[in-house]
């Protein structure tokens, strides 16, 4: 094996154990320090890409598959009792006649479930994240924020049954408040006010994307509404 | 509980932490990448019926992975500056003086291109042969190992420039 060859299966695994690569690395001292040196650099950079990975990570994959199961479940039900759930509609649909529209969760019933799931982030999250890593999150829903006077100290992703939607908790002088962005299509009735007894929310209806937020009872909406309509802005996309 | 949720949580627990690793070393975002490990898990629970061989899995969910970061790139593109590289460390066990040479480790791997560097996450992290890498991503073997001995060749000599820096400047 030639040198060019020998640096070429060295280099592209140090550990390879084919006979031929050993020979040479037997015959040659310079060549087993080069190969020492390539194992110790695998050696640390194996340690280096270990990043942590986030702790609820894996509770939040094991939930979200509860839920698909969950769904594909209840398809399935349907489908067998198909006949049984027309019937049931249609008692259903002579109810509503007397009864106003309250079957299924709204978004803000949503909302609020989710604010109670991630409670824990409500508190713990305290630091700032940086505008512009909070917009590489929002250029998803093509949106931005150019500034805001407070502070947003979470950020991520979340499934909205189904529906991929960014939380936020944004800190500022009105208070704290928690904000779901959705796109347009999200498919859900807006929700309009709602409340229980410790939350209290209203979904905002941008022209590029929908908006639902939550904060304490005790804690004014309005003038967040306001602070949040004016710095957030939202890409309207095209109609094709 | 079904055989279906069983295999699913055995494949989450199994491969979670090195995807979410691997995705981040590919999209260089933790936000990102913790989505795309969300992303993939779902399509995976979706077509679980057909990954019949196990000792398969780990190739499926990175070619998955591969697919949900390209259908981004066809979403939006990103704007990969002024990335903060915070607490993106799990070298609690290591010395003072070990984490601020894998601290630099990690910033010179987000310095290779993603060509160079996602053989070498496949290789080193996932411990996946060559024929494993080139399977996934669709490459030959030959070129596969070009781009290894292309990203080694030059991580070493970013660390050989480093080093001589910290020389002069020490």
């Amino acid at each position: 094996m030639d040198e060019l060859e020998f640096r070429r299966r060295l280099f592209s695994d140090p550990s390879a154990t084919d006979p031929a690569l050993q020979q040479s690395v037997k015959n040659d001292s310079a060549k087993a320090e080069l190969q020492q040196e390539l194992l110790q650099l695998d050696e640390r950079l194996q340690q280096a890409l270990r990043i942590g990975v986030p702790d609820d990570l894996q509770a939040r994959l094991l939930l979200q598959q509860q839920v698909a199961s969950y769904r594909q479940q209840r398809r399935r039900k349907q489908w067998r009792y198909g006949v049984a759930a027309s019937i049931a509609l249609a008692l259903g649909l002579l109810q509503l006649r007397f009864e106003p529209l309250h079957f299924g969760q709204d978004l803000g019933s949503y909302a609020l479930a989710h604010v109670y799931h991630e409670a824990s982030a409500l508190l713990s999250h305290n630091t700032q994240m940086p505008l512009a890593e909070v917009n590489q999150l929002m250029a998803s829903f093509a949106g931005r924020l150019e500034q805001f006077d407070g502070k947003v100290r979470y950020a991520r992703f979340c499934h909205f049954r189904g529906v991929r939607s960014l939380h936020l908790i944004l800190d500022s002088n009105e208070g704290t408040v928690t904000v779901f962005v959705l796109p347009k299509d999200h498919g859900w009735q807006n929700a309009g006010a709602f409340a229980d007894d410790n939350f209290h929310g209203q979904s905002l209806s941008l022209a590029g994307a929908d908006l639902v937020l939550v904060a304490a009872r005790q804690q004014q909406l309005e003038p967040l509404a306001g602070k949040i309509q004016q710095q957030f802005s939202f890409a309207v996309k095209q109609q094709s | 509980m079904s055989s279906k949720d069983l295999r699913y949580q055995a494949l989450v627990n199994a491969f979670y932490a090195d995807l979410y690793r691997y995705a981040y070393w590919l999209c260089q975002h933790k936000a990102i990448a913790d989505d795309l490990v969300q992303e993939t898990f779902l399509r995976a629970w979706k077509h679980l019926d057909s990954l019949l061989d196990v000792g398969a899995a780990k190739g499926w969910l990175i070619t998955i992975l591969r697919r949900e970061n390209a259908r981004r790139f066809e979403r939006k593109q990103f704007d990969y500056q002024d990335i903060e590289q915070d607490e993106l460390h799990d070298l609690s066990s290591a010395s003072p003086e070990q984490q601020a040479e894998l601290s630099q480790l990690q910033g010179l791997m987000l310095q290779l291109d993603v060509e160079y560097r996602e053989p070498l996450v496949l290789q080193v992290l996932l411990g996946m042969t060559g024929e494993e890498i080139a399977s996934c991503l669709e490459l030959n073997l030959n070129t596969v190992n070009t781009r290894l001995y292309r990203a080694r060749h030059q991580l070493r000599e970013l660390i050989n420039t480093k080093d001589l820096e910290g020389h002069q400047h020490g």
